[in-house]
């Protein structure tokens, strides 16, 4: 999808869904519903899935998107993963993880788990408003507030500076070691708010009576965090995690904007050097063959993330 | 994704995985077929230096920041040729050059448009040769090094001779700015030879200035860095590597040896140390804040860096190992090709020639792009206030009378700008590779490039 | 329940310093966008003589007018169609009897892995086949089938949580489906889709890959896609550039504000359950 961010939500929000949906499984075969699926189907069909196949069709081929095309075989495939900066740019990836998916969730765990029971009011509906902001705004456009942010003159180094802490600041973004955690911290800060959100959501559902039980019982809390919190957050979890991974496997607009991949080649990732091969290096088949080895990699991370929320 | 409805998520997570075997399947099968046609064909029009009467609108694509000169140029070109409109977008600079071939290849291109550097555009030609202009308007009769770098042969391979396959306003030129308030503070002059030059950052770095000032993040430091090259090396060998020639090859001594030296200016504390997070736009305010003692840029910075610090400002060129070397300095046309699937050629090289020759437009050419204006010898010489700008004119005159100019590194193939010399040098200067893995990584990436 | 002072102050510390976090950056690009133009502004310091000037400044300088005419149309194109194919599939995917429903189901939903990064260099040659390059569409068209694989799950999620004795009744009475559909049906969905309808839209106002990719002319692209553009042309200019971020913000937090209610609430409906 585009700008991954807040939209599967939805499956956990959308009401209803434990709903079996085997009724009307012994009736006849209902052909007029195919109908109203073929306008979606065609579009998506048309605009996605038949792209797609031609993304895998490019990929065995060298070509510069214009000129005749020369085959490949495999080739750009075993580009990917012995070309030091194709396949460093699909590590950094997995390293965003931790700061668009580990960060946001734990700490929203620990947040949700400390305030368990918010109280409907004024202060609540404001704090929902506050923490979905960063969610509203285009990523390109947060790239662009916390390159200044992190700049060598910025917001962060000047409150380092007046706080006696000057020996800290530094060049952020401009840093081989701090680039990639800068850029992370970009993506905490958009998932952060909308996966506590979601995980208060979540916690408020679960029967205080269980809370009360555990307590009798003579828990701690951080007892009662693992026996009842954590069973009872699972699919707000899964789903918090599902959105946000799929967001830092497939950055670009962060990135793009803030960084460009650099210093070095510290803050490539694969959305950066699809588009990089494609539009500047004019390797459509390279980009091709690392387009399709992240779709995998989405895949392969995504179906484990489901299962484990049906496993209970 | 979240299937919270699925009561056998196993089954499930089959049949995904076997819908996703089956698209790729079926990308498999498609992919018995190669994608891609083979080159444009467009035939030969005959070259016309007469525009008639008939109105003609043309859409000419420059980069953004060059859009009001453009404009005003049309202007003046409209009262020459009242029925010739031309209409002047612009696009961002990386922006422009990535979609340019895209462009170029579509349905609806526009007459002309500003490059960066050719790429594949004459191999699947997509812009025309002009040779026939060049005759029609005389260009073949002023000085040719200045068409050198927009020369190619047919297939693409070689720049630098062959068919002429742009043209345009002005010239890009490096060379370093200098602050004239801390050069006297340090009482200094300016340098003349590299080891002055160097005893002058070491000089900047000790009285708590920066000695150069660099746009790291997006390649300024291969200015210093293919002066450096040059000084040691000559130039040949660098513009046949710019050039493609068969087996050129920059992983030299003379490159490990500037690339040795860049670093110990970076890791003596001689270049901002920030120059990793400063890029081309940011840099004239680093400049502005009068703690630079160098800036290595090129003219079309000019005017920014007169108006940053008014009367304070000098312009050399990168200095040589001795006094009486050649002083080499990159450079390079703002440049303007004809697609070849414009209808309107004749009107299109019609204003190359028209701003490469009237005196209006070349005023504008150096008063807002701060370019060098091209054309013939004698042609008029625009006027300037004294300043850095008015250095760059004399110090191009020196550059262009010694043959010492020199096309661009960065524009040696279309990613080694982005993919290759951006970051290489930003691990040279921090020392994370050495100049010997530098020097061979440059030289892989720029044979693998030009091998696909 | 806990309710003693101390736990409820916990909890209040708690949010406020996330809510700090949150915010620090837009108070701090505020701050920077009211500073006076010219000089490098470092630092974090509060203006004591706001420029407001620099608002107008950037407005005309980027263009923002035409820029939010663009992304409207963008979004005019997208939004409603979207929308209604979603509805229509979400709807014949929840009913019973469906032939190949499962494996439909899963094709949608397969396609919220696929990232656009994947589908870029294609869907450029496609528009390109097409004749819609550098025109809307090119924006437009993709989008609508970008957003089906979510739109479509999304509605038949509500759909299959509807009671069905509500459609048997009314087939009851002789309705057609598709009477039923407009009559009952969709007056039931009015929260889901309004809630998939701030989504599109802020999707759509957000793009940023399609619109820099499918579409030259700058004025034709949408905010987010103008961003770049808009960075590389001031960046010298760090007051200006925020103030013009500011801008193209804007609207987006407009419409978040007036509907947050209806956006937060609806993604998290399930909580209610």
């Amino acid at each position: 999808m585009t700008a991954v961010t807040s939209p599967e939500t939805s499956e956990a929000g959308a009401p209803g869904t434990r709903r079996p949906r085997a009724r009307g499984r012994n009736r006849g075969l209902n052909w007029n519903a195919l109908l109203w699926v073929l306008p979606a189907l065609v579009a998506y069909a048309f605009f996605d899935l038949y792209p797609l196949t031609q993304t895998i069709r490019y990929s065995f081929y060298n070509w510069d998107g214009i000129g005749a095309a020369t085959s490949a075989g495999f080739g750009n495939y075993v580009a990917v993963f012995t070309n030091p900066e194709q396949f460093a740019s699909i590590l950094h990836a997995f390293v965003l993880i931790f700061f668009f998916t580990v960060i946001p969730v734990g700490l929203g765990l620990v947040v949700a788990a400390i305030i368990r029971d918010q109280k409907a009011g004024p202060f609540a509906t404001f704090t929902k408003t506050v923490l979905f902001l960063p969610q509203v705004l285009p990523l390109a456009a947060a790239g662009l507030i916390w390159t200044w942010i992190f700049s060598p003159n910025g917001m962060l180094n000047g409150f380092l500076r007046a706080v006696g802490l000057g020996s800290l600041a530094q060049d952020w973004l401009g840093g081989f070691h701090t680039a990639l955690p800068a850029v992370g911290i970009i993506g905490s800060w958009v998932s952060l708010g909308f996966c506590t959100v979601l995980l208060l959501a979540g916690i408020g559902k679960i029967d205080g009576s269980l809370y009360e039980a555990v307590r009798l019982d003579g828990a701690n809390r951080i007892q009662e965090f693992f026996a009842i919190t954590l069973p009872g957050l699972r699919s707000e979890i899964i789903v918090a995690s599902t959105v946000t991974t799929i967001a830092a496997l497939s950055s670009f607009d962060v990135i793009y904007i803030s960084t460009s991949g650099g210093p070095g080649y510290a803050t490539t990732v694969p959305g950066l050097e699809i588009y990089r091969l494609t539009f500047v290096s004019q390797q459509v088949g390279s980009a091709s063959a690392l387009a399709v080895v992240l779709s995998i990699l989405i895949l392969a991370i995504v179906l484990p993330l489901q299962r484990l929320g049906k496993q209970s | 994704m979240h299937l919270k409805s699925t009561n056998d998520i196993a089954t499930r997570a089959r049949r995904l995985a076997a819908i996703a075997l089956a698209t790729a399947t079926a990308g498999i099968m498609a992919a018995c077929s190669a994608p891609g046609s083979s080159a444009v064909q467009v035939a030969a029009s005959p070259v016309s230096t007469d525009l008639g009467t008939a109105p003609i609108t043309l859409n000419l694509v420059s980069d953004t920041p060059g859009v009001d000169a453009f404009k005003k140029m049309a202007d003046g070109f409209k009262k020459l040729h009242p029925n010739v409109t031309i209409n002047v977008t612009g696009q961002d600079f990386n922006t422009l050059i990535s979609n340019a071939p895209r462009m170029l290849a579509s349905g609806n291109v526009p007459d002309l448009v500003r490059l960066a550097s050719f790429g594949n555009l004459v191999k699947d030609k997509l812009i025309s040769p002009l040779d026939g202009y060049a005759k029609a308007y005389g260009w073949d009769k002023w000085p040719q090094s200045q068409f050198a770098s927009l020369r190619s042969n047919q297939e693409g391979t070689v720049r630098g001779k062959g068919s002429l396959y742009g043209a345009g306003p002005g010239y890009g030129l490096t060379g370093v700015y200098y602050n004239k308030t801390i050069l006297t503070k340090l009482s200094g002059t300016v340098p003349t030879t590299l080891d002055e030059f160097e005893a002058l950052l070491k000089k900047a770095h000790g009285a708590g200035y920066t000695g150069l000032l660099t746009n790291g993040k997006d390649g300024g430091l291969t200015y210093p860095l293919q002066n450096l090259i040059m000084d040691y090396g000559g130039a040949a060998p660098v513009q046949a590597w710019n050039y493609n020639q068969p087996g050129a090859n920059i992983n030299t001594p003379a490159t490990v040896k500037a690339a040795t030296t860049l670093q110990s200016w970076f890791t003596n504390g001689y270049i901002n140390a920030n120059t990793n997070s400063v890029d081309f736009t940011s840099a004239p305010a680093e400049w502005q804040k009068g703690q630079s003692l160098f800036w290595t840029s090129g003219n079309w910075s000019a005017p920014a860096a007169d108006k940053a610090l008014p009367g304070k400002v000098g312009f050399f060129l990168f200095p040589s190992i001795k006094d009486t070397d050649t002083r080499y300095a990159m450079s390079a046309s703002l440049l303007l090709a004809i697609p070849s699937k414009s209808t309107h050629k004749d009107a299109a090289a019609a204003f190359i020639d028209y701003v490469q020759t009237n005196a209006a437009a070349r005023q504008i050419t150096f008063d807002q792009l701060g370019l060098l204006p091209a054309g013939p010898e004698g042609a008029s010489v625009p006027t300037v206030a004294p300043g850095a700008q008015a250095d760059t004119e004399t110090q191009f005159a020196k550059a262009s009378g010694s043959d010492g100019l020199v096309e661009f590194m960065p524009n040696a193939t279309a990613s080694m700008s982005v993919s290759t010399l951006i970051p290489q040098t930003q691990l040279l200067v921090s020392g994370k590779v050495t100049p010997a893995a530098f020097a061979a990584k440059v030289q892989s990436d720029y044979t693998s490039s030009l091998g696909k | 329940m806990r309710s003693s002072l101390s736990a409820r102050s916990t909890n209040v510390a708690l949010l406020l310093s996330l809510i700090i976090f949150t915010l620090i950056p837009f108070f701090g690009i505020v701050a920077t966008a009211l500073q006076p133009r010219g000089k490098a502004p470092s630092g974090f310091s509060i203006p004591l003589h706001p420029a407001l000037g620099n608002f107008a400044e950037a407005w005309s300088q980027a263009s923002i007018l035409p820029l939010i005419g663009s992304s409207t149309l963008i979004v005019l194109g997208v939004v409603p169609v979207a929308l209604l194919l979603s509805a229509l599939a979400g709807f014949g995917l929840a009913q019973p009897g469906l032939p190949g429903g499962s494996f439909l189901g899963l094709l949608f939903v397969a396609g919220l892995t696929i990232p656009a990064e994947a589908l870029i260099s294609p869907l450029y040659y496609q528009v390109q086949a097409m004749g819609l390059l550098d025109s809307r569409w090119a924006i437009i068209l993709p989008l609508i089938a970008l957003y089906m694989p979510f739109g479509v799950f999304w509605m038949r999620t509500h759909f299959l949580s509807i009671p069905e004795e509500l459609s048997e009744a009314a087939r009851v009475d002789g309705a057609s489906t598709f009477r039923t559909f407009v009559s009952i049906q969709l007056p039931l969905a009015r929260s889901a889709i309004s809630a998939l309808l701030i989504l599109f839209f802020l999707w759509t106002w957000n793009q940023f890959l399609l619109a820099i990719v499918l579409v030259n002319d700058p004025l034709k692209r949408t905010v987010a896609g103008a961003l770049g553009a808009f960075q590389g042309q001031y960046g010298t200019d760090i007051v200006l550039l925020c103030a013009g971020a500011l801008l193209i913000i804007a609207p987006s937090l407009i419409v978040f504000f007036i509907f947050q209610r209806q956006f937060v609430g609806a993604l998290l409906q399930g909580s209610s359950k």
